[in-house]
């Protein structure tokens, strides 16, 4: 019988190996004397819970080490995802001089947790590279840094980063188009200085964030964290934080190509704090609103809800998570004595409301949008686990008026 | 009749078409839609202008057979169609790739000629799936591959040798050997004196490393060295007692060396392949248990003594793939033995391998 995969092209077996997890990929050297060597120049190099079998996972460095010297040529892509414990990070800084001089285009690295890694100073001079996803690490840019000119896509988790080698990382990588910056410690006031950023997210406590030059921003999520270990010290500095804030809020009123925003945990009540209603503009490409822990009974809630329907002509998803705080105000209302306002959400396709109580303000909010929608085309409800009378609050909506002929309502329990 | 009528009527009519042409020769008419859905044909139809007739029809390149190139074309027309959601599409391409792997190897290397990216994604896909997580005398059966690497090749490249026994024996013997290298240059003796043959102790050695009492006869070999170390030990006078001691075992070791350096021949070419091997070089090189490792030895001594330890290495590893056999007949049957390492069927099998190379050959699992 005759050989066919051989005879395959050396760009369809390298093909072949790269879709292969790396275990399977570097054991194909034992099978003819034609394959012996193909895999050693496969420019991606993952090593994770999926590429490597779980028997060798205790000796993961041992096999990094011995691939990297192994293979030949450009490595574009590494990922590390140590899920196994690392005795010493020292291997790791070794593979990172390795990759430096291998064209490397892509770096992914996540360790444990609880134990940082300090990225060495030879990272911040791999220019060529374009994505960079780190997990579990510690910042410190040398002293000299002349940026990464081709850095598109930055994601970091559970870093350790003061405020200016944040605002010296992001601002000397001009061509930045995501940002995703996640449980981040040793700096609360961010700059964005990235003139091509597209898509930012963030979650973890800050002060505030000042997008300072971000006019192509088309998706924005931010989520503020508890804030526990500050509480108690938090009055003395009110004045401080709320003149901080004003950051963000001018950052809104600038980023007007914004498509899908996303406001989640405290960011509602963080915009309570500083009298912005009214002061939206129109976002005329706004087409996804998420907006998350909005109390229906906090006045200062609704009406940022309400500034946010008037700023917003385009809208087409609305997805709000309530976290209301049942019958405090039996009489509270979404209008609150104002005029229902005479906006219509012309082009609102879909509404999801979850964790409802069924308090008032909640029915009427649900009421309103379903009776100002005319091309809705689904209502998600899902209610709270603490509700105890779902039938009638299902009963209420079923009653409400729809604009739209075609509206359906899912109920997502 | 207007044009646009026509198109109403009969929309057939105004379809256009290309002319392709095999390496075999065999000319076919196809839709240009259809045809243009590969970038090659594209680039020929709108740089060269070819296909517009038969007498100029689009030459395909030679991996591009007919019976091929109608499964192509299959695939281009059922994608080419506008509107087609998701998941039709990936319905479609999962019963397409339901083919021998024969042909999937051709389609696959046809796609890539036309540079058709989508189906050498898909295909290549396919493929990556027959080879992953089965175990090289699988994948060997499936794609029909020679089996044309020598066992102690197969092992070379992926050992870690540095958790392997015997390669530290082997790394002890090494600084042993370069310590008497040294006394021996210095005593400027270079004397080089006919061999003798000594079967006893290759049978006697072997066993000890096998550590089973191996049977296996002794091969008949031509030593060229070991009596002029054996010599050279006895005559030593700077030797301690604790080494003295150890003299049987060293000389008998040696002698293991100089029979596999002797008989030792089914792939040379590889073997300097092998010896280049980086990873070789380290094992060999690092973990030195004898601190003496020095400098300052004559190059072409240094040199020999390094294939010395290299075939060392080499004689010692053969006799594991043997051993390696005997498991594999057995797996049928390990495989009814619950393992608690692995859930993995595939990975179970090779418990065998596992347990006698663990350390060594990581990859083997």
């Amino acid at each position: 019988m005759e050989d066919r995969i051989s005879t395959l092209p050396s760009n369809i077996i390298e093909a072949i190996l790269l879709r292969l997890p790396i275990a399977d990929a570097v054991r194909s050297s034992v099978l003819s004397s034609r394959w012996r060597y193909e895999w050693s120049t496969i420019p991606h190099l993952i090593f994770d819970k999926h590429s490597v079998p779980s028997s060798l996972h205790y000796k993961l460095e041992k096999i990094v080490d011995q691939v990297l010297l192994l293979h030949s040529g450009p490595i574009h892509k590494f990922v590390f995802d140590g899920y196994a414990y690392l005795e010493d990070f020292a291997v790791v800084n070794r593979w990172i001089t390795v990759l430096s001089r291998n064209n490397l285009r892509e770096l992914v690295l996540r360790f444990c947790p609880d134990r940082l890694y300090k990225l060495p100073s030879t990272l911040f001079f791999c220019k060529g590279i374009v994505i960079l996803d780190l997990h579990d690490c510690e910042f410190r840019l040398p002293r000299v840094f002349e940026g990464l000119g081709n850095l598109c896509t930055l994601s970091l988790e559970n870093v350790v980063i003061s405020d200016n080698d944040f605002v010296t990382l992001i601002s000397n990588c001009p061509l930045l188009e995501k940002v995703a910056f996640m449980d981040f410690y040793g700096c609360s006031r961010l700059r964005f200085n990235a003139p091509n950023l597209r898509e930012l997210i963030i979650d973890g406590l800050f002060e505030d964030i000042y997008l300072e030059n971000t006019p192509d921003l088309a998706i924005l999520s931010v989520g503020l964290d508890d804030a526990d270990d500050l509480d108690d010290e938090g009055d003395s500095d009110n004045e401080d934080v709320e003149k901080e804030h004003y950051n963000f809020m001018t950052s809104l009123n600038a980023v007007l190509k914004i498509e899908n925003l996303s406001l989640r945990h405290n960011m509602l009540e963080f915009l309570a704090g500083d009298g912005l209603l009214d002061r939206l503009p129109t976002y005329n490409y706004l087409k996804k609103l998420h907006l998350s822990c909005v109390n229906f009974e906090d006045t200062r809630h609704i009406a940022i809800l309400q500034c946010w329907f008037r700023s917003t002509p385009v809208l087409e998803e609305l997805t709000i998570e309530a976290d209301s705080v049942d019958s405090s105000n039996p009489a509270a209302s979404f209008w609150e004595g104002k005029e229902r306002a005479d906006f219509r959400f012309n082009q609102l396709r879909y509404l999801t409301v979850t964790e409802i109580l069924g308090v008032g303000p909640e029915m009427e909010l649900i009421e309103f949008v379903l009776a100002n929608s005319p091309v809705l085309e689904t209502l998600y409800i899902r209610l709270d686990n603490d509700v105890c009378d779902e039938v009638k609050i299902y009963k209420q909506i079923m009653r409400f008026r729809r604009a739209s002929t075609r509206a359906e309502i899912i109920n997502l329990d | 009749m207007s044009e646009s009528e026509m198109a109403i009527i009969k929309p057939e009519a105004m379809k256009s078409y290309v002319w392709l042409q095999c390496a075999d020769g065999s000319i076919q008419q196809v839709e240009e839609e259809v045809a243009m859905f590969c970038p090659m044909i594209c680039r020929e139809i709108l740089q060269t202008g070819t296909g517009s007739s038969k007498n100029y029809a689009i030459s395909l390149p030679e991996r591009v057979n007919p019976p091929i190139l109608s499964l192509i074309l299959d695939y281009c027309r059922f994608h080419q169609v506008p509107g087609r959601s998701n998941k039709e599409r990936k319905t479609f391409d999962e019963k397409f790739i339901r083919i021998d792997t024969k042909r999937l190897c051709e389609l696959t290397s046809a796609a890539d000629s036309l540079q058709l990216k989508p189906l050498v994604d898909l295909t290549s896909r396919a493929l990556a799936r027959m080879i992953e997580g089965k175990t090289p005398e699988e994948i060997r059966e499936t794609f029909h591959l020679p089996d044309d690497l020598t066992e102690e090749e197969k092992l070379e490249p992926l050992k870690n040798t540095n958790d392997d026994p015997r390669i530290r024996l082997l790394n002890r013997l090494y600084a042993k050997k370069r310590k008497e290298l040294k006394e021996r240059q210095k005593l400027k003796d270079v004397e080089v004196e006919e061999p003798r043959v000594d079967e006893r102790s290759v049978d006697e050695i072997l066993s000890f490393i096998n550590g089973d009492g191996d049977s296996k006869s002794a091969k008949a070999s031509k030593n060229k060295k070991k009596n002029r170390r054996k010599k050279e030990q006895t005559k030593d006078p700077s030797r301690t007692d604790s080494e003295k001691s150890h003299k049987k075992d060293a000389s008998t070791l040696s002698l293991v060396i100089s029979e596999a350096g002797g008989s030792y021949s089914p792939s040379s070419s590889r073997a300097s392949e092998i010896q280049h091997n980086p990873e070789d070089a380290f094992a060999t090189r690092v973990d030195f248990e004898d601190g003496d490792v020095d400098d300052g030895l004559d190059p072409a001594m240094k040199e020999e003594l390094d294939r010395e330890v290299e075939d060392f290495a080499r004689r010692l590893n053969s006799d594991w793939p043997e051993r390696m056999q005997e498991i594999l007949s057995l797996s049928q049957e390990r495989r009814a033995v619950p393992n608690l390492m692995n859930g993995n069927g595939s990975l179970r099998r090779y418990t065998g391998i596992l347990v006698i190379n663990g350390p060594s050959n990581m990859w083997m699992t």
